[in-house]
């Protein structure tokens, strides 16, 4: 039944690799408001496959929406509208028809803060494959939920307590698990909200490190505070100021060469 | 911290400006003035505070103090024997003299399980259903008013709903359930007429499940966000984060109200005594599904019924066995409903590192 709504179109989409033309994600022409208030205002932006793409610009600039419309989490809130529309793999994920529910399956989410459930390190990546698949055997789940915590780079880590709480890892340690969490069922995109922004240096490295690693077989788009960061491991950088996508592009040229003049003062940290 | 706007500040703020005395000098008096105040306020609270529970142990060592020689007097039998109306009737006209003190709670004691029990097998699922449907599912416009009956019903006066019960319940039990032929047969035992174990269970369980519903609402509405959002991006329907994550996550809460409400039905006594029949019968198992339709009554529902003999001791002391049997059930639940309540401020804690 899960099956329905996004299927074939994007089944080969995998294939097709480091083509830079290639884009996961289509967004046209988006505007979004919640109740009567604007958000996001006619923003369209590709998505490439197998690479980084990161999301900078100002606080409530609407970056953070933006990534939410990508796997309809703004769903949740009831006075949430939007038009235009968001292809994945050639499918619209906002289709009356569109199974919501393999949306946010394909395409998984990290949170700003880590919010690891109030379960066992193990349970918590076990959790989603678990829901998706109620008859696994142990053995394969097993080996998912270390698979997808050494992809993590988190199974050195945690080998030994699988059964302690994921509430008594360090920041550091529970963003890694929700990203374990986020793998283990096997999503082609992966979102990140400011996945770094409550974590010391040495995790947000840890964590830098890691992305780079997941884009070899995940499109990952990244939401930013920190210009650095945005430099350091992005392929792919929007600039959005006040609802809109003021600039687009390869990130060495947006950020070396910069088409607006909001784009320049917001890098050279004029505003922001 | 001196608070915004509060008289000190604004005292200061205004000698500042005049400029007559130095700044310092009125900072420390105004301190002074105020800490005397404010802790006679402090010492005036806790006073109350011990005065109350002081107030609390006097009642429950009155309570259990008079009911001791019966207690005394009977034993276990008190806890395992039957037979309480015709005991209390002896003890009622027993003369000056020689007066009687043997009494059997047990039909009480049980009746008040039963009763207890039943309501809350019909309440917990039901009431759980409606806080999920509140909380979770209810269109937002919806919500609101919904809420706020939910609250309201919680608030009626249980009289209310005794004569509700009495009037409907009671009645379509009479209709529906009992024959002429299964009242015949049952003469010898108990008066089938539609007062009953299952009409108190049906009454305490729609007086209860109100508070149940919006306490297990406020549990589920309090569960933080963030998990339901990870469950729902990891591709998890509504329906199956609700139950795999924000139940667990509200379990504590859910508990706390219903040991609330488990507490609620223990107690009750003046519905109870209007449709349960006010006769200490022991439903039987053994008369098959006749047991939820035979007359009965619960510990509360004996105090008030049975209040007029309070004029004879050994009746007095009898009801106040009755009493601190529910007190100590009520306390056994409230220091539960502690436990579970605890439970829910560790986790907050431990989510929240």
């Amino acid at each position: 039944m899960q099956q329905t709504g996004i299927t074939g179109a994007g089944r080969n989409a995998t294939g097709i690799g480091n083509n830079p033309n290639n884009s996961k994600i289509m967004v046209q022409d988006i505007s979004s408001w919640y109740g009567a208030q604007p958000v996001l205002k006619e923003v369209s932006m590709p998505i490439h496959a197998k690479s980084i793409t990161g999301l900078i610009g100002p606080s409530g600039c609407g970056k953070s929406t933006f990534l939410r419309c990508l796997n309809r989490l703004n769903d949740l809130v009831r006075s949430f509208r939007l038009q235009g529309t968001i292809t994945l793999d050639g499918e619209d994920i906002y289709h009356p028809d569109a199974d919501v529910v393999l949306v946010r399956r394909k395409v998984g989410m990290v949170f700003q803060h880590p919010n690891p459930f109030p379960m066992s390190v193990f349970d918590n990546v076990a959790f989603g494959v678990r829901e998706h698949n109620r008859q696994i055997k142990k053995r394969e789940l097993e080996e998912i939920v270390v698979e997808s915590l050494q992809k993590a780079n988190l199974w050195e880590e945690v080998k030994d307590k699988l059964q302690a709480s994921g509430l008594s890892l360090s920041g550091g340690q529970q963003q890694r698990l929700c990203i374990a969490r986020v793998l283990a069922v096997m999503p082609e995109v992966i979102l990140l909200d400011e996945p770094c922004s409550s974590l010391d240096p040495v995790s947000t490295a840890k964590i830098e490190e890691l992305l780079l690693q997941l884009k070899n077989s995940y499109t990952v788009v990244v939401v930013t505070h920190n210009l650095g960061q945005a430099r350091r491991i992005s392929d792919y950088l929007g600039f959005f100021l006040d609802g809109r996508l003021v600039e687009y592009g390869a990130a060495a040229e947006v950020i070396t060469n910069p088409r607006e003049k909001a784009t320049e003062d917001y890098l050279a940290g004029n505003f922001g | 911290m001196v608070p915004e706007g509060s008289p000190a500040q604004t005292a200061v703020a205004g000698k500042l400006a005049a400029g007559k005395e130095p700044a310092f000098q009125t900072v420390v008096v105004s301190a002074r003035r105020r800490s005397i105040k404010e802790a006679g306020i402090e010492k005036a609270l806790f006073a109350f505070t011990i005065l109350s529970s002081i107030l609390i142990f006097l009642i429950m060592f009155f309570v259990i103090s008079k009911a001791i020689p019966v207690l005394q007097a009977n034993g276990f039998s008190f806890v395992f024997s039957g037979g309480w109306d015709e005991h209390f009737v002896n003890a009622w006209l027993a003369p000056a003299g020689e007066p009687s003190w043997r009494f059997g709670a047990l039909p009480l004691i049980a009746g008040t399980l039963y009763t207890t029990a039943g309501a809350l097998l019909i309440a917990l699922p039901f009431g759980l259903g409606c806080a999920i449907f509140l909380t979770e599912l209810c269109p937002a416009r919806l919500r609101k008013p919904l809420e706020s009956t939910v609250r309201l019903l919680a608030a009626i006066p249980s009289v209310i709903y005794g004569l509700v019960g009495l009037l409907v319940v009671v009645p379509l039990i009479a209709d529906q359930l009992i024959s002429n032929e299964l009242a015949l047969q049952m003469i010898n035992v108990c008066a089938l007429d539609g007062t009953s174990l299952l009409a108190g269970m049906i009454v305490l369980s729609m007086m209860i499940v109100p508070i149940f519903i919006a306490l297990a609402a406020d549990a589920l509405a309090a569960v933080p966000r963030r998990y339901k959002e990870a469950s729902l991006a990891l591709g998890v329907s509504h329906w199956r984060t609700i139950v795999k994550v924000m139940l667990p996550v509200a379990r504590n809460g859910i508990l706390a109200g219903a040991i609330l409400a488990a507490g609620r039905a223990i107690g009750e006594a003046i519905a109870l005594s209007m449709v349960t029949g006010s006769v200490a019968n022991l439903p039987s198992v053994r008369h098959g599904l006749v047991f939820f339709l035979e007359p009965m009554r619960t510990l509360a529902s004996t105090i008030i019924d049975n209040a007029e003999g309070m004029s004879v001791a050994t009746c007095e002391a009898a009801l106040f066995a009755c009493a601190s049997f529910l007190l100590v059930a009520c306390i056994i639940l409230s220091l539960f409903a502690r436990l579970a309540a605890g439970g829910i401020q560790r986790k907050g804690g431990a989510a929240g590192g």
